[in-house]
């Protein structure tokens, strides 16, 4: 049925070895799938009953795992024909997809410790659309993916048309960090919401062990043994990040060939994305207060492509942990050519005065508004708060000087930010949707809001005049891009 | 109009005055009988208000123009917004018809782009016929998404 006029291109499947490589991530997912009964099994009682139910659920869980594994391997077949890429998978529950490859946002190849130990990989083939990896080959030989990989760039490069560029392996580097850049990007990573967690997971370990020890450690708890915890738990904290990010993006190397960009990173995990030029949609550059003191932003590259790693929606397609900022806009030009500008040294049009007061409004209510639960939550410590209300206007100045927004003929671009200043660019032949917000408080002053929808994500422009808004409205139409 | 008084009387009806009852029931032993009939008398008359001001305030801000190159959403009492959808990145159009749409002859038109799941124009309360007019109409003009 490939309405092809030679022989049918045979049907591949996954290694054999996929059936170890692949149990414990099944494993974990029937995990995250049962786990109320998982817990129940865990804290419930051990009478001869409950003894015989239990069992039960462990056989049960077993065979799931394996019946899961066992089937996704016999299953799982794909193959390159009719200029398509074609995946199919499920026994009860079947299904088969077919990728054009011009709708190939990136392939990905992740190689985890199992797949080092059997000398496998992941690959993982991603288009737009809904939040799964549709080409998701979970365990194949090494030699088989780079074959595959091959096959698919040789299809993208034959439907645009365009003559075989130098293979990619051959580019050098046109970035590698060291594993104190890594560290050190690790270091500048904010990490007050993990010490809050961790602060709120000890006060309710308190509250377990009884009212007297948590009444003890309430007495304890003077400022003299309270200030050295929060800087240990700070330390703490910020070390974990740091060792986390060396083991995570280790090797770090950024390629660029004539069509593609290429990263690799990863010690105990390996990855390497390649993403098609011209499918970046949206680049942002985040560059926290100590990342900038030390001279050095992050690049997030962003396509189509929603993808999911360790089961949870990743935040770019492409990360550069580390650049230095001298070079930050030469690799945002390699990435998104149509970035004719400097954003670090052009002139950005800055927020509109009036933008002023909302700002300061805004962020001081929101600070009395936590201040007020703290309090409420705990009459003793919530005060301890009251500084962020207080900071709340200067910080609130500070952030809307920051801000500014271009259009150039190709790009948007913004930036907004003290803290962390974020900057974004946009290529607006990619531009989906414009839209313009503007809230009661602004109509007050006359200001409006624009966010511009990309497939990658949305990006919001500072506050402007509504008149400003008004004709960006208009201008930032992909038609309208070629307009004096 | 009608299908959003409907609509919010529905929530009135259906989740307003089942919560705010059953809060006053619990809150009349933390906080006193008299403030506790102050709090839910004010929440039911601001949804009361809303029942009978909001819709209409709705429909005259909402306004929405098929331009040559795109489309135009004019929607928001309070927070207003103007969406401009070009006609080029319109992956597909969505009708859809609740119960009280379907008794009333209306549909609610949704246009998406590559942009993402939800909706980026959104035209409720359209008569039935002209929601199918403009999808078939809007559906066409997708070429180019930009992806």
């Amino acid at each position: 049925m490939t309405g092809s006029e030679g022989p049918e291109v045979p049907w591949r499947g996954l290694h054999p070895l996929s059936l170890a490589v692949n149990l414990l991530p099944q494993a974990w997912r029937t995990v995250r799938g049962a786990w109320p009964l998982l817990l129940a099994l865990v804290v419930g009682g051990d009478g001869l009953g409950l003894r015989a139910l239990d069992l039960t659920l462990l056989v049960t869980f077993f065979v799931l795992t394996v019946g899961r594994t066992l089937i996704h391997f016999l299953t799982l077949r794909y193959r390159v024909a009719d200029g398509r890429f074609q995946v199919k998978v499920g026994l009860l529950s079947r299904s088969a997809r077919v990728l054009d490859p011009g709708r190939i946002q990136n392939v990905e190849i992740v190689q985890n410790l199992f797949h080092k130990l059997t000398g496998l990989v992941e690959v993982r083939v991603e288009t737009t659309g809904d939040g799964s990896s549709h080409g998701l080959l979970s365990a194949l030989h090494e030699a088989e993916a780079t074959r595959l990989r091959a096959e698919l760039r040789a299809l993208v490069r034959a439907q645009a048309m365009e003559s075989t560029p130098a293979p990619i392996d051959e580019a050098p580097p046109a970035l590698a960090l060291t594993p104190l850049e890594l560290a050190a990007y690790g270091f500048t990573r904010r990490t007050v919401g993990v010490v809050a967690v961790l602060t709120a997971v000890g006060l309710e370990l308190f509250g377990r062990f009884g009212p007297e020890v948590a009444e003890k450690a309430g007495r304890a708890m003077t400022p003299d043994v309270l200030l050295p915890l929060i800087v240990l738990a700070f330390a703490g904290s910020w070390l974990w990040s740091a060792g986390a990010a060396t083991l995570r993006h280790w090797g770090h190397a950024l390629r660029f060939s004539e069509d593609e960009l290429i990263t690799e990173e990863g010690l105990f995990t390996r990855r390497r994305v390649e993403i098609p030029r011209g499918k970046v949609q949206l680049l942002r550059i985040d560059e926290t207060l100590l990342r900038r003191l030390m001279g050095y932003g992050s690049l997030l590259i962003e396509t189509a492509a929603i993808g999911v790693a360790d089961g949870r929606m990743r935040a770019a397609e492409g990360l550069v942990p580390m650049v230095p900022q001298d070079r930050l806009a030469a690799l945002c030009r390699e990435a998104l050519p149509a970035l004719a500008v400097d954003p670090w040294s052009v002139q950005l049009q800055p927020a509109h005065p009036r933008a002023l007061w909302r700002a300061i409004f805004s962020r001081t209510l929101r600070a009395a508004g936590l201040c007020a639960v703290l309090v409420l939550a705990s009459p003793r410590w919530g005060w301890a708060a009251l500084p962020l209300v207080i900071l709340a206007p200067p910080m609130a100045w500070l952030d809307w000087r920051r801000q500014g927004w271009l259009v150039s003929p190709g790009t948007v671009i913004t930036r907004t930010g003290f803290w962390l200043r974020q900057t974004w660019v946009i290529s607006r032949d990619k531009v989906q949707s414009v839209h313009l917000v503007q809230g009661p408080i602004m109509r007050q002053h006359g200001l409006g809001r624009i966010e511009v929808r990309v497939a990658g994500g949305v990006v919001g422009l500072p506050d402007m005049g509504i008149h400003e808004a008004r004709v960006l409205l208009d201008q930032l139409r992909p038609e309208a891009r070629c307009a004096p | 109009m009608t299908v959003w008084r409907l609509g919010r009387l529905v929530s009135l009806l259906g989740f307003f005055i089942p919560v705010v009852g059953t809060a006053a029931w619990f809150g009349r032993e933390l906080i006193g009988p008299v403030l506790t009939g102050v709090l839910a008398g004010a929440v039911l008359l601001w949804q009361l208000l809303l029942l009978l001001l909001w819709p209409r305030l709705a429909w005259a801000n909402f306004r929405y123009e098929v331009r040559e190159h795109d489309l135009l959403v004019q929607s928001g009492v309070l927070f207003r917004r103007w969406s401009s959808v070009p006609l080029t990145r319109i992956q597909y159009v969505d009708t859809e018809q609740g119960p009280l749409e379907r008794i009333l002859g209306l549909a609610h038109l949704k246009v998406y782009t590559a942009a993402g799941m939800s909706a980026d124009g959104s035209l409720p309360g359209l008569d039935l016929a002209e929601a199918q007019r403009l999808r078939d109409a809007l559906s066409l003009r997708g070429s180019d998404d930009g992806v």
